[in-house]
């Protein structure tokens, strides 16, 4: 008569390790679904009611994201609600250009430099009115905590981190 | 460099998901699997190229999910566990006669999977005619008819 631990034997069963792989199984799908939920809330990019961040700087607000996807398009926008003055300068610290290739800028900038602080652009405002420039970018390469520094008109910097997912 | 990163981390990722998923050989697919598939790949297609479509790139990639197999094959050969961990081992679901239902819950399988593999394998109708069921590591279920007393 065949007994259990012989017929373990002789198909090559370890119950022990299969128990612990079930156990260890069972845990990932926990996992799986706790990185859906943070998929879904916007923490791996894209969209979600936590996908974005808001900054002040001066009297504008910078909208971009929390999480970027390397080489995935991705928007930075600073959104004047009333536009102060008839052109505005925009310095985008030199950590900008190591980490993101800048696609294109709307509206596009009238004047632009590279200087020591970084990147220039001024553009051109309607006084009084609500105004959007934006820049769409893509990662060039995972960063786990990306931090460089906007400055909006005659604010002070202000930092902007976000995280670059492989 | 980066392409030979992306490849290998997509061979591994998938290998943790497909393992962690759970058996399911490719005789037991259903068409919504086979779909799935087909999916998955249109998926790891980008991740894997990036917006190089060249040549090379994808000589690079080719060698490189192969030569991580290869690799992968030479460790399993070198130490039995890292097979064990990958491939997992067979269990047993039935034992002279006895369905093991912890067994069948924790495999997500069923006294129905069985009597289909029994069908299909041996032309058995009954559970009372199986003494032993395994699931085998490739997620096949084997199974071994009761002999017939005369």
């Amino acid at each position: 008569m065949k007994d259990q631990g012989s017929i373990a034997s002789l198909i090559g069963e370890d119950r022990a390790f299969q128990e612990a792989y079930w156990s260890f199984q069972r845990g990932a799908w926990a996992l799986f679904a706790l990185l859906i939920t943070v998929a879904l809330l916007g923490g791996a990019g894209g969209a979600g009611p936590f996908a974005r961040q808001t900054i002040q700087a001066g009297s504008a607000v910078i909208d971009a994201p929390r999480v970027m996807r390397w080489a995935a398009n991705d928007r930075i926008s600073i959104r004047h609600a009333v536009a102060p003055r008839e052109s505005i300068e925009i310095v985008l610290s030199p950590a900008f250009n190591d980490a993101l290739q800048l696609d294109t800028i709307s509206p596009q900038p009238f004047q632009s430099a590279a200087t020591r602080a970084g990147t220039s652009y001024w553009f051109f405002l309607e006084p009084g009115a609500r105004s959007d420039i934006v820049f769409d970018v893509k990662p060039l390469k995972p960063t786990l905590r990306f931090t460089g520094t906007v400055t909006v008109g005659q604010a002070p910097p202000v930092p902007l981190t976000f995280t670059i997912l492989p | 460099m980066d392409m030979v990163a992306r490849a290998a981390s997509i061979y591994l990722v998938l290998l943790v998901i497909l393992r962690i998923s759970g058996r399911r050989s490719v005789a037991q697919l259903t068409p919504f699997d086979l779909v799935l598939l087909l999916i998955i790949s249109e998926t790891t297609q980008q991740a894997l190229l990036g917006e190089d479509f060249s040549i090379t790139n994808a000589i690079i990639v080719m060698i490189t999910l192969f030569g991580v197999d290869l690799l992968l094959a030479w460790f399993k050969r070198r130490w039995p566990t890292v097979a064990k961990l990958v491939d997992g081992g067979p269990t047993l679901l039935v034992d002279r006669g006895k369905p093991d239902f912890h067994a069948l819950r924790r495999s997500r399988l069923d006294i129905a999977d069985i009597l289909a593999a029994a069908r299909t394998e041996q032309g058995l109708m009954r559970l009372s005619e199986i003494d032993f069921a395994v699931l085998e590591a490739d997620g096949q279920v084997s199974i071994i008819p009761k002999q017939k007393t005369s």
